[in-house]
């Protein structure tokens, strides 16, 4: 875990060894944010009591964050936590429990960059090399991606 | 924490049940693992509708004890309770019917050496009474003196442990073949269906045996019923001893018998992670060596109510369906293994076939 005195902190689920991991402990550092791995969601869970008073974002793989019927998804909406989500290769998600997900604020992200642009808090034309964050845009940005991202996230699927 | 959080960690479907800081938590469908649910405003109590939820709030709260009703958890209760033990100081009990108390019994020993993952287990129904006994010393102080911590209405005209013992014994009765104290075909099956569930959520194995002894009606006509039940008898007892202890033997016709074997979940990383790439097409090994074993020790059984001349000629013969190798309902495994041990039956007794391969007799698998 790293410990920083920075107001967001990053709650990573996926295995510790894995690759996204790895990518989210780079890319929180890059921009100065805490964080910490856990490997399950009930381990996310126990998480996210520990972090009061800081702005909070859970970010997996999707299809590690909905098991459990999507339960973390509603857990982190009550205590006011961003959820974000990759879905890497992933193209055979039903669409009703990915739009259930988007209704409880869940953030898609179609890969990296997409992860990076929600953790800069800015359109990625605007963004510029650099760790600093700014409390105002993290979350003032509409986040939540509308149906036609839905659409274009999972287009193989929707298409075929 | 994001805007708009409330201080205290919300859970989902979670009802403060008293004003007072709460003692306990528990966790689940309450109704159906307390006699005096009714009385729970009476204690200091949180409950979560889910494990997640749990999860959150005992790693928030300092609860003393948090009961886990383990009914509709059986999937993620693994790794929920690795994440209960390590956000929450309270002791975890967990509440369970008699059917899952094979699991709860695995789940109270520390057999991986990384600690248990519940510290005990009680069977449901009982009372609030018997959780608040599991908490450590001086950690209840919530609690309110006797006249509030006991059970109200008729309840409380009982005395809860003769209740609970009536119960117990009920349970017992109705669960356990009495001639054998094997468990009964009721039981078998509701075991059976949890433990298929579980291993269709983990990605596991879980495999049924039914076996009946060869010519046990010549046996009951010739010595007599007595030596029918001494066979019986001898049978149950053997097999139990063949099997691994967390394996479930019951007796589930007049001379017809059910194992299930299903997946232990301490075991190493490494040997789960190998019997999930090959549940789906290997042997299931483990049951086929108990059987054998059985079929030895079967076979070298000494009844003396038999006479001399009956001595070491006990066989039997079975059929071992495996999930999900050879079915994905309770119903499938049954009627496969049964058709599997008529097969064998009708090819000449004194072997058990492997379903979904014609003539393979597990004597002739290494």
């Amino acid at each position: 875990m790293v410990v920083n005195n920075s107001p967001f902190h990053v709650i990573v689920v996926g295995d510790r060894h894995g690759d996204f991991v790895r990518d989210m402990g780079d890319l929180a550092a890059e921009y100065g944010l805490g964080v910490t791995r856990c490997d399950d969601i009930y381990l996310a869970a126990a998480e996210l009591a520990r972090h009061p008073g800081q702005f909070l974002v859970a970010a997996g793989m999707f299809r590690r964050l909905i098991r459990g019927k999507g339960d973390f998804f509603a857990l982190a909406q009550r205590n006011g936590v961003h959820c974000c989500c990759l879905l890497g290769e992933e193209r055979h998600l039903e669409r009703d429990i990915v739009l259930a997900a988007m209704r409880l604020g869940v953030r898609l992200a179609g890969d990296m960059a997409d992860v990076r642009q929600f953790l800069s808090g800015r359109p990625a034309a605007e963004r510029r090399p650099g760790p600093e964050v700014d409390t105002q845009d993290f979350f003032g940005e509409p986040f939540r991606a509308t149906e036609d991202e839905l659409k274009a996230l999972l287009r193989q699927e929707t298409d075929g | 924490m994001g805007d708009g959080a409330d201080p205290a960690l919300a859970g989902g479907g979670t009802v403060p049940i008293s004003s007072r800081p709460p003692g306990i938590l528990l966790v689940g469908d309450v109704g159906r693992a307390f006699i005096d649910a009714d009385g729970v405003r009476q204690y200091s109590c949180a409950v979560a509708a889910g494990l997640l939820d749990a999860t959150a709030m005992a790693a928030r709260g300092d609860f003393a004890v948090v009961g886990v009703v383990m009914d509709g958890t059986a999937g993620h209760l693994y790794t929920a309770l690795r994440a209960l033990r390590q956000g929450t100081r309270a002791r975890i009990v967990l509440l369970a019917q008699m059917h899952e108390e094979p699991i709860a019994r695995r789940l109270v020993e520390d057999r991986s050496g990384e600690g248990k993952l519940a510290d005990e287990y009680l069977v449901c129904p009982t009372f609030l009474t018997r959780l608040c006994d599991c908490a450590p010393p001086g950690r209840l102080p919530v609690l309110g003196g006797p006249a509030q911590a006991s059970p109200t209405g008729a309840l409380a005209q009982v005395d809860p442990t003769q209740l609970e013992q009536k119960l117990r014994h009920l349970e017992y009765l109705a669960t356990t073949d009495d001639l054998t104290e094997l468990k009964n075909r009721r039981y078998i099956w509701e075991f059976a269906r949890q433990a298929l569930e579980r291993a269709k959520v983990s990605h596991g194995r879980m495999t049924l045996l039914l076996f009946d002894i060869d010519n046990f009606k010549h046996y009951n006509d010739v010595y007599g019923h007595l030596a029918g039940d001494e066979i019986l008898r001898q049978a149950g007892i053997l097999m139990r001893r063949c099997c691994r202890p967390h394996d479930v033997v019951g007796r589930v016709g007049g001379d017809e018998f059910a194992v299930v074997f299903w997946d232990d979940p301490y075991r190493t990383d490494g040997h789960v992670e190998r019997d999930r790439r090959s549940a789906d097409t290997d042997h299931p090994t483990e049951s086929i060596s108990v059987a054998k074993r059985f079929q030895k020790e079967f076979g070298d059984a000494e009844l003396p109510l038999l006479g001399p001349e009956a001595q070491g000629v006990l066989t039997i013969s079975g059929g071992l369906a495996s999930f999900p190798r050879d079915g994905s309902t309770i119903q499938d495994l049954f009627q496969r293994a049964d058709l599997a041990l008529l097969d064998a039956k009708r090819s000449g007794k004194n072997r058990i076939y492997l379903v979904g391969e014609a003539q393979s007799d597990i004597a002739d698998i290494r």
